[in-house]
């Protein structure tokens, strides 16, 4: 969607026409779920904090100077949201076993074969949420969605090269711990 | 023990995760991979890098899948928007100040300020009396033989590549095409369900963009479609309406399978013609000013379609499968003019600036 297209859009929606908001949800709504997921933690708690989030643009359209930064001004109010729900402390963790089979739909489950690297991703998984949430947040988006530097960066409003630094200092991290919870070297052989 | 320890050369460390995130140049990519098809140390640091991200990226997706599919949370959020984003004065207001603009800008200034004070005050004297009505109208309709149920003045966009059939409360068909924007704004009661009437009772679709093919059920409410600069009254008839714009020039097209159509032109210029079976003919804006032309024998190619029509109103069935859409496709560049031929006049689009990285050749 051209960026003209998504203003017009949004000026659309702003005149009475509400079905205009729907490409806007379809465009954003994996980023926004993804965005929540990675600084909750939580699945599901992160789907209903996406669906305040579009229901809260809508309602504040008129208050978006800038239609251009749309999406910036959507991840601003995502990101606000889900620091509410820390501060409010109403997450309660989510056992994977709660989702319902039936609605998990886009479930890519990867599981490695071999024993050794099961263990070794539970070791990282457990590493990663020792880590200052700064560095958890990126990791988290970028494994979810192998999303890019840029679109990580507009999403946490996070400067590009601040991205960059902390994806290869938090990896060095996870590993380092990694390291010293296994006491062997992990990339010989 | 770091990293460097496992055996990768320190100086392309950074390097080798930033190829492997595809942050790379080309020109680097190249480099990076020359050093990995020679160093066999960094080549296992890569493998190895590659094959943890994979494990514990699967694990994360797999804990944060999505409850439920795109689609399904787009149809949940649409659901739980309030009914306008803005008030119904608020709204008027948007209206009554782009049509001040339009005035103003045509040079018609003393004209405009009567004009804006009038529309200021009908949008008031709307709100209280009437908007909150008009806002609940809810219509009964079949969209591709499933029941559906809209508002009045609620838009349909049409996406999929074998367009759209509708079935309106009255019983008639109508078929849009891919491209076509287009809401029903008045429809008479329905007796059975909760739909409340216009206030004029007759029944009127607006045409934004695209085209329609429609067959009318003969009935006692006239029928009629609006475009930008025509408006289309029929009784009882299959024909086709389409909208496009080019150059400056917005065309209103009118062709007529069986029965006849009257044809009004807009914004109070006198001129209306009738159009018989097998006849067409064109409405077209240039310069603000609006032409009828005298009807012509039908083009036979649109004939073929409304005979295609014809045939398929019965079963409505659109020719081909409707396709899967997940993601809207839009082509841009049309979907962004019909949506600018929505207002009275030629509506500014506010681009991205000077940072947009798309090419637009006037948009």
């Amino acid at each position: 969607m051209k960026d003209a297209t998504e203003a017009t859009l949004i000026l659309q929606v702003r005149k009475g026409r509400r079905e205009c908001f729907r490409p806007l949800v379809e465009k954003y709504e994996r980023k926004v779920f993804l965005l929540a997921c990675s600084i909750l933690g939580d699945g599901m708690d992160a789907q209903d904090i996406a669906q305040d989030a579009f229901l809260t643009a809508f309602q504040k359209l008129g208050e978006l100077k800038d239609v251009s930064k749309f999406s910036s001004w959507l991840f601003g109010i995502t990101r606000n949201l889900c620091f509410e729900a820390l501060r409010n402390r109403r997450l309660a963790p989510t056992a994977l076993d709660d989702v319902p089979a039936q609605d998990l739909k886009n479930v890519i489950a990867m599981r490695p074969d071999d024993e050794e690297g099961e263990s070794l991703v539970d070791v990282m998984l457990r590493r990663m949420e020792d880590l200052p949430e700064k560095y958890r947040v990126l990791l988290r988006l970028k494994y979810l969605e192998d999303y890019s530097y840029q679109e990580i960066a507009e999403m946490t409003d996070v400067p590009v090269d601040l991205v960059r630094s902390r994806l290869y200092e938090g990896r060095r991290m996870l590993r380092e711990g990694v390291e010293k919870t296994r006491g062997r070297n992990e990339y010989s052989g | 023990m770091n990293i460097a320890d496992s055996g990768c050369c320190m100086e392309w460390e950074q390097e080798i995760v930033l190829y492997h995130d595809n942050e790379l140049s080309p020109e680097s990519c190249l480099r990076v991979e020359k050093h990995l098809n020679k160093c066999s140390r960094c080549s296992d640091f890569y493998d190895s890098l590659a094959r943890e991200e994979r494990f514990v990226a699967g694990r994360l997706r797999h804990q944060y899948a999505a409850p439920i599919s795109t689609r399904m949370f787009t149809d949940q959020v649409m659901r739980r928007l309030p009914a306008q984003p803005l008030s119904a004065s608020e709204r008027a207001m948007e209206w009554a100040k782009e049509y001040a603009e339009w005035l103003f800008a045509s040079g018609r200034r003393s004209v405009a300020l009567a004009m804006t004070l009038l529309i200021c005050a009908m949008g008031a004297y709307w709100t209280v009396q009437v908007g909150l009505h008009v806002e609940d109208a809810i219509i009964h309709i079949k969209r591709n033989d499933a029941l559906f149920r809209t508002a009045l003045h609620e838009p349909f966009f049409i996406m999929n590549e074998s367009g759209e059939f509708f079935e309106l409360p009255d019983g008639s068909i109508l078929y849009a095409t891919q491209g076509a924007i287009f809401s029903i704004d008045s429809f008479p009661p329905d007796p059975h369900g909760e739909s409340r009437s216009n206030i004029d009772g007759d029944r009127r679709i607006n045409l934004v963009a695209g085209e329609v093919f429609i067959d009318v059920q003969p009935g006692r409410e006239t029928f009629s479609v609006i475009t930008t600069n025509a408006k289309v009254s029929v009784f009882g008839t299959q024909f086709y309406v389409g909208l496009e714009r080019y150059s400056g020039v917005t065309q209103t097209q009118v062709a007529v399978r069986e029965g006849r159509v009257n044809i009004e032109k807009k914004r109070n210029q006198p001129g209306a013609l009738s159009v018989n079976t097998k006849e067409m003919t064109y409405v077209k804006t240039i310069n603000g000013s609006i032409q009828l032309q005298y009807p012509q024998e039908i083009d036979p190619l649109l004939l073929e379609r409304l005979d295609l029509f014809h045939e398929m109103r019965e079963s409505q069935q659109a020719p081909l499968p409707l396709p899967v859409n997940q993601s809207p496709i839009f082509q841009d560049d049309d979907l962004l003019q019909q949506i600018q031929s929505y207002s009275p006049h030629q509506m500014t689009v506010e681009t991205a600036g000077d940072d947009s990285s798309s090419q637009e050749d006037g948009g």
